[in-house]
Parts: C-alpha cells; sequence; structure tokens
C-alpha cells in the first residue's frame, strides 16, 4: 500500500470513528481492593435449610443468604442462568435409568480453607440429610447388570454416590442450590468450605468481612476483601453511595437513581400468599380461593412495586417454567365475594408478614388485606406470624432450572417436597399443580432484585435468579 | 484498479425469535403435538387459536400454525380457525430460560381442558451473512465450550489451539477443520482465574505456556504433552531479535521483566513492532506508561487490555478494543503508529478475551465469548489494503 493510501484511507476511518461512535471492548480484570456493600437486611437465621460457620460466630440460610453463602462454600454442580449445569467440585455426574442413584465425580486438587484436600468422604459426609430419602456415601463400584461378572467404573479420581428411595430426576439440579453447598469441620472444630472467599469476621446482625481465599480451586477472586453492612435502609445506602463510602447498594429496579449504575435481576422471587393448615377459619377452599381472586396482582405489581415486579399465578415465574400462563387466573372480586357467600366465612381471619422487617412485603400484605375486605372478608395484619391464618412470604427461587427451584419453593414455604415423574418440563408443570392444588399457596408476585453500583465496580454479573458473582467482580483503582 | 476488501459476519448469533422462519426442528414438535391433540379429539372438529409469548417473529408463528394444521389434516382432523367446533384447541408458544416451550390446551364442551406440554431446543440461529465493505477481515478459526486460550496455524492446513484443558491439533478438510491430535494440559498446580496461555508452535512440536508452567509436545501428530512447574518468559516476538516477557504466575499479567534484559512496569499485552523502540503497552494500572518514551504508552486511548502488532499494508499497525466489562460486546480496530484509527470497527457477539499476534505478524489470534451462546470462538484477524 502506498503511504498516500494509507493516509487517505486513516482520514476517512476516523470520520467513521466520529460518526459510528465505539463500540465497547474488554478491559481484563485487575486484583485487589476491598469491595463495601450495604445492605437492608441482615441474613436470617431463621429459616429452612439454615447452616451455620460456627468457627465466626455466623449463620446463614438458603433462602435469603444464598449470595453470602456462595462465597464461602462451593456446590457440586453450579446452574447456569439458562437453566442447565455447569460443573463445580463435581466434573461430572450421571444417574441410573430411575434417577434413583447418582454419581459425582469430585474435581481434584480441592482444598478446603485449611487447606485440607476435598475427599470423597467430605463431600459425602456434607451431603448427608440433603436431600430426604437418599443418602450419600463413597462410590463403590457394584456388578453391572449386563454383565454380571464385571464392575461399574467410577472413572478417575474420588466420586459421591447419592442413593434415593424414590426417584429424583431433579437431583442434580437441587446440588447446584445453597443447601446442599460442601462443608467441613476443620481439625480446629471450624465449619469451613472451598469456596472463594473465606469468613474473617463477623458482627451478628451488622457487618461481616470476607477475605480472599488464595488457595481456591477457581483460582484466587480478583478482590482482597468484601466488606458487608447490615440493617441500612434505603436512604442511608443510596448516600454511602453518592459519598463514596459504598460500591454496591440495593436499589428498586422501579426507581432508577439518576446518573448511578443499575442492575436488575429477572422476577425471581416468589411473594405468595400462603394459608395455614392448622387454621379454621380458612379451612373451606372457597375461603381461600376467594382471596386468590380478590387479590388485585396488576396493581400491585405495577403501582405498588412500581413495576419492579410481575403478577404471579404459579410459583415459578413463565421466564423459568414456560408454563406459568397454564396457571393463569383473573382478579374477579364479583366471584370472590359469591364464594364468601358459598362458604359461610364469617370468622374474623389474620393475615401476617413473614419478614417482618421487609417494607415491601408489608405493602403486599397491606394490599391483600383491602382486598379481601373489598370482597367481604373481615381480615386483619398480625404481627403474630405463628398465630396468624395466612402469611404473606418471599421466596427467592434460586436456580433457573424449574425442577430445582420448584423444590427450593417447596423447602422455603414449608410444603412436602414435589415428587417428578421424569426430568421433563411436562413432570414439572404436574410437580406444581400438585403443589398449587388446595390453593393453600397463593402466588401475588415474581418481583426481581436490583443493585446500584459505584463506577469503580467491574464486570458485575449478578446471575438471573439474582444471586451475586463476587468471584467475578473487580474495582477500578486497584491493582495489585 | 482497487480491490474492495469484504468482511464475512460469520454466523452471527441472535437468538431463536430474532430469525424470521420456524426453526426446521418445529415440525417435529408440530408432529407430536398433532398427535397428542389427535389423542384427545379423534377426528371431531377442533377449533384452533394461537398465542406467541416466546420471542418468535409473526412469520415463524404462522409457519409454525400452517405446519400444525397440516399435519392435524394429515391425521384425520378438521382442523379450522373459527369457533364453535367439538374442541377448542388453544396452542400458546412460549419459552423458558432454556427452551422454546409449546402448550395444547384442548378444552371439550364441558369445559374439561387437558394439556400438552412439548419443548424444543431454544437454539440460536445463523442470521443471513451481511457484507460490509471493510479493511479488516475476520474468519472463524474453532469455536467451543471451554475457553480459548490461543490459535494459531502453522501453515495453511494446520491449526493449533489451546484451551484451559487441553491442547489440539487440526488439520483442513474439504468440510472443515478436523481434529487430528489432542492431549490433556495437566499443569501441577491450580490456575489463576481469567487464565491466559500462549503456543509457540514449530513444524516439530510446540510449547504451550501457561502461569507458573510449560508444557511440551515433540511433535504436533500425535501429540504427546509434559508439562513441568516453569516461570519461563513467553515469547512475545519470534525471530531475529526475538522479544520475551515474565509472566506473574498467579495473576492475569506480565510482570514486566522483559528478555533481553529491561525493565518496565506490568503489563496485559504490548503491540511490539519491528524495532525495540516501537513498543505500546496495555498497562496493568490505567495511565501509567510501562516504558519511557513517547510511543510506549496505550493509556491515552480508549484501548482495553488487549493490544497487538498487525502488519498490513507494509506499515505495522496496532489492533485493540476498547475498555469496557466482559459483560458487553467488543469491536477491534486497527490504528496506524501515530494511534490514527485505520479501519472500521470489527464487531463481535461478546468480548474479545484474548488477542495474540502470529509470529510473523501478518495476523492476530482474538478469542471473543459469544454472550448469546456462552461459547468461545477464535478469529484470525488480518488486513487487506488498496493497492
Amino acid at each position: 500500500m502506498k503511504p498516500t493510501a494509507l493516509r487517505l484511507l486513516a482520514t476517512s476511518s476516523a470520520a467513521a470513528l466520529l460518526l459510528a461512535g465505539w463500540a465497547g471492548a474488554a478491559t481484563r480484570p485487575h486484583y485487589g481492593g476491598t469491595l463495601r456493600v450495604f445492605l437492608g437486611a441482615a441474613p436470617d437465621a431463621g429459616q429452612a435449610g439454615s447452616f451455620s460457620l460456627t468457627g465466626a460466630g455466623a449463620e446463614f440460610t438458603a433462602g435469603n443468604a444464598g449470595s453470602l453463602a456462595s462465597l464461602v462454600f462451593d456446590t457440586l454442580v453450579m446452574a447456569d442462568d439458562n437453566g442447565g449445569l455447569e460443573p463445580g467440585l463435581a466434573l461430572s455426574w450421571s444417574s441410573d435409568a430411575g434417577f434413583r442413584r447418582w454419581q459425582f465425580r469430585l474435581r481434584p486438587g480441592v482444598k478446603f480453607h485449611s487447606g485440607e484436600p476435598l475427599t470423597a468422604a467430605a463431600a459425602a459426609a456434607s451431603l448427608t440429610a440433603v436431600v430426604p430419602g437418599c443418602r450419600a456415601s463413597l462410590f463403590e463400584p457394584r456388578p453391572l447388570s449386563e454383565q454380571p461378572g464385571l464392575l461399574e467404573s467410577g472413572g478417575a479420581g474420588e466420586s459421591v454416590v447419592v442413593e434415593c428411595d424414590a426417584p429424583h430426576p431433579e437431583l442434580a439440579a437441587q446440588m447446584a442450590s445453597p443447601s446442599a453447598a460442601i462443608s467441613h469441620r476443620s481439625s480446629a472444630g471450624a465449619l469451613e468450605g472451598t469456596g472463594p472467599f473465606r469468613l474473617s469476621s463477623w458482627q451478628p446482625g451488622s457487618r461481616a468481612v470476607f477475605t480472599a481465599f488464595e488457595g481456591c480451586w477457581a483460582g484466587r477472586p480478583y478482590l482482597d476483601t468484601i466488606e458487608i453492612t447490615m440493617h441500612q435502609d434505603l436512604r442511608d445506602q443510596q448516600l454511602a453511595l453518592q459519598l463514596g463510602r459504598a460500591d454496591v447498594v440495593e436499589a428498586s429496579p422501579g426507581q432508577p437513581i439518576s446518573g448511578v449504575r443499575v442492575s436488575a435481576s429477572a422476577p425471581a422471587k416468589l411473594v405468595a400468599l400462603v394459608f395455614s393448615e392448622n387454621s379454621a377459619a380458612v379451612a373451606d377452599e372457597r375461603v381461600r380461593q376467594a382471596f386468590s381472586l380478590a387479590a388485585d396482582r396488576a396493581t400491585i405489581a405495577g403501582i405498588l412495586l412500581q413495576g419492579a415486579a410481575e403478577p404471579a399465578w404459579g410459583v415459578l415465574p413463565n421466564w423459568i417454567s414456560g408454563y406459568e400462563f397454564l396457571f393463569r387466573g383473573a382478579n374477579d372480586e364479583a366471584r370472590a365475594r359469591q364464594l364468601r357467600a358459598e362458604a359461610r366465612a364469617g370468622a374474623p381471619i389474620t393475615v401476617a408478614v413473614a419478614a417482618s422487617g421487609d417494607a415491601q412485603l408489608r405493602l403486599v400484605a397491606e394490599r391483600i388485606v383491602l382486598n379481601a375486605r373489598d370482597a367481604g372478608f373481615d381480615v386483619q395484619l398480625t404481627a403474630d406470624l405463628r398465630r396468624a391464618d395466612a402469611a404473606i412470604t418471599a421466596v427467592p427461587l434460586g436456580s433457573a432450572d424449574p425442577g430445582a427451584a420448584l423444590v427450593t419453593a417447596a423447602e422455603l414455604l414449608r410444603r412436602p417436597r414435589p415428587q417428578f415423574q421424569d426430568a421433563s418440563l411436562t413432570a414439572a408443570w404436574q410437580a406444581e399443580r400438585s403443589m398449587l392444588a388446595g390453593t393453600w399457596i397463593v402466588p401475588i408476585v415474581h418481583a426481581g432484585a436490583a443493585w446500584a453500583l459505584s463506577p469503580r465496580v467491574h464486570d458485575w454479573a449478578a446471575r438471573r435468579d439474582g444471586r451475586w458473582r463476587l468471584d467475578e467482580v473487580w474495582l477500578e483503582d486497584s491493582v495489585k | 484498479m482497487h480491490k474492495i476488501a469484504a468482511m464475512f459476519l460469520f454466523a452471527a448469533m441472535l437468538p431463536a425469535g430474532s430469525a424470521q422462519q420456524a426453526p426446521p426442528e418445529w415440525a417435529g414438535v408440530a408432529q407430536q403435538l398433532t398427535r397428542r391433540v389427535v389423542g384427545i379429539t379423534g377426528q371431531s372438529p377442533v377449533s384452533l387459536t394461537f398465542e406467541n409469548l416466546a420471542r418468535v417473529s409473526p412469520q415463524a408463528l404462522a409457519d409454525f400454525s400452517n405446519a400444525l394444521m397440516e399435519q392435524l389434516r394429515l391425521a384425520g382432523a378438521r382442523p379450522s380457525t373459527r369457533a364453535g367446533a367439538a374442541y377448542d384447541v388453544r396452542v400458546t408458544i412460549s419459552e423458558n430460560a432454556r427452551e422454546t416451550v409449546f402448550a395444547a390446551e384442548t378444552a371439550d364442551a364441558k369445559g374439561e381442558v387437558q394439556v400438552a406440554l412439548l419443548t424444543a431446543p431454544r437454539k440460536p440461529v445463523s442470521n443471513s451473512a451481511a457484507t460490509t465493505v471493510l479493511l479488516l477481515q475476520k474468519a472463524l478459526l474453532v469455536r467451543q465450550e471451554l475457553p480459548v486460550l490461543d490459535a494459531q496455524m502453522l501453515n495453511p492446513q494446520t491449526l493449533v489451539v489451546l484451551d484451559q484443558d487441553r491442547i489440539t491439533t487440526y488439520g483442513r478438510q474439504p468440510s472443515g477443520w478436523e481434529s487430528i491430535a489432542s492431549a490433556e494440559v495437566t499443569p501441577h498446580h491450580s490456575m489463576p482465574r481469567d487464565l491466559r496461555g500462549r503456543l509457540a508452535i514449530r513444524p516439530d512440536g510446540l510449547e504451550a505456556y501457561l502461569p507458573g508452567t510449560v508444557c511440551s509436545s515433540a511433535s504436533l501428530a500425535p501429540l504427546t504433552v509434559t508439562c513441568r512447574d516453569s516461570d519461563d518468559p513467553w515469547a512475545l516476538t519470534s525471530g531475529s531479535g526475538a522479544v520475551s516477557a515474565f509472566y506473574n504466575a498467579a495473576r492475569n499479567f506480565f510482570t514486566g521483566v522483559l528478555v533481553p534484559g529491561e525493565r518496565v512496569a506490568p503489563f496485559y499485552s504490548a503491540a511490539v513492532f519491528g524495532e525495540r523502540s516501537q513498543w505500546v503497552f496495555a498497562a496493568v494500572k490505567r495511565g501509567e506508561c510501562p516504558a519511557e518514551g513517547s510511543s510506549s504508552c496505550a493509556g491515552a486511548h480508549p484501548w482495553g487490555s488487549g493490544i497487538q502488532a498487525l502488519r498490513a499494508c507494509g506499515a505495522d499497525l496496532i489492533l485493540a478494543g476498547g475498555a469496557e466489562d466482559y459483560g458487553r460486546p467488543d469491536a477491534l480496530r486497527a490504528y496506524s503508529e501515530a494511534r490514527e484509527p485505520v479501519s472500521d470497527p470489527v464487531e463481535f457477539s461478546g468480548p474479545v478475551v484474548e488477542l495474540w499476534s502470529a509470529p510473523d505478524r501478518n495476523s492476530v489470534t482474538a478469542v471473543a465469548r459469544n454472550l448469546q451462546t456462552g461459547n468461545y470462538e477464535a478469529y484470525s484477524i488480518t488486513a487487506a489494503c488498496h493497492e
């Protein structure tokens, strides 16, 4: 090429740059720094599926602290945003044809935070009682059914076997949930994990500090430290962000903050009205159906929650199941009145908020009570959750896999574990239909979560289900 | 005579919903759905309605509804879109995180509804090739699930790919690249996040540089790979005056120690021209110039961590991207030594996570992570020019 041509080319392309603008491109992650996160609520130790970090005195729950737990603990498999599974502490997994015996081949070279190696024995011990009716143990080859003289192969490395009394086609997906995290009690007596961070400080209800685990099997995380400050109201959180005292704060997806980057998840939290099976006042299904018909989901999602939620008719939102429309209904106050009359419901009914400090949940509960009164019920809000006839509850679904999300929902709603005939979507739909039968659970909305981020936060990529991926985050001004 | 260079966009990946026509596998769904519906209705007249809750184009929906009507007719049913038949069948196309979902709700005269649910994988569909007049050309070398660290062509017939688990040698066949040898890479210690690696290939073997590890094979096919702990410097240029650089075994950047001896500040990548004085570094610390000299600092430009030298049209160019996060699509552009853009951007379906110059610098290997599929795609980037 002649130099003149190159100059001409340079001139014309420079013009194109101005016209076309610049498409973004990649910057490699930087190491170091402290990420400061402000949260409204503290992890609650009271829910199902909780497990403890006794060494540091911390309590996490599978429900509302999945993001924190995943900093410290790993699972055998990991759920991706499309409902698929990726290798975690297990490199591969398989089941028998009846989905009763699952084998997980462990990743070699993984160490706990104390430096002790991850063994099949440790993994099996950790998985004991994770799935009712299933037992975890070390892999021991069995004779092949088609060739009894030969033993099955366990493949290279150590394996864990989970054997169940009943078929569990969803078990691999369930192994991605925080409640199936692999933990281990070190020789010093502390419960520890293999995750990218270790808990270094825990002040119950106020502050937690996590530090990078240099020996993490997936590589040391980019951040040195994560500081989590809890029990900050939204106004204080936003102020901290604006003053540069926080890097990540909670945000309302419906209320973007001017000039601030906001990351929102898909609607992955079910807000539902759950009736007590011990309550005489709601024993007649027509009463429960009337509450469902009276609930004005569109107003709750669109106005009360400012568009940060979608009306819910199923346990799972359509983006997870693809079939939520099969459960859809309509707000029908006249029909609700009719059902109430048919049931001769006159006794007072009390509704509680399952998480008393959750302002969003309280708003929903107040509207549900209002809607029920419009349908003729005598309803009151109560602070006494144990004696309430019904409760408004929020349940993080925790997975984009329909089966795993249904199991999580059932655990957190304290309903019987769903049974799946096979791994098909039809089986998930049938299981969800069984969960909703009897109208003990009335889905109200599916809500998303959102976070406002300071400009120094890079590669923030929260999962679609709302859980964080802080091991991938890095900070602009930190090079180490 | 001026030749116009064309850039071929290889299989730009789009969600199924953006395709104009129904994917071919939906024909099978129509057949299965027909069997399920006719199993309920027999040969009675059925009234069909369709609802689209997915990102499916009107054309694809029309294709599917026509296919279903045709299958129902072939099965002896009498479908119509008018109301008043013995059965009402509401067909909904929906989608979840991984599949397209087809539901047929069949209601009889009493209003009893039976549901048939089917799914089809929601595969990305190739868009029709677009042609743009550009000077940068990208040619797809390999696409795979595992992160590609480097891909180099020994000659037009032989491609070697290093990924996080393996080294694979491909031979060119009429149908495309075909694997002719492959071997696992087994480092003796855990690797850092944002894993990087560099190939140095010869006709009689190769070295693969990984953080704190060098793996080698005495031939390209078969591959017999042995790995050892090593902090040997990675080759940045080859031939006479070759320069290597030490790599930080626990991080994702070069330490700044060059061989032959010179010390600069840590950097992610470097565009190395023929003369030692003509280097441009992408420094780890933004805005920092790793070495003295006006031409050595990339910090003043909106470039990311990946810059490489590309030789074209008798000139040394800098190939560089921008400076956004890994969650955004990327574009590469060629710049002159004077940092003036000399090409339009070449766009990718995701971030460009690695750039390596070929030893002769006539091409650059760019590895992009497709944000729609999650796959890693290695391209050979070359520049065509006027004569």
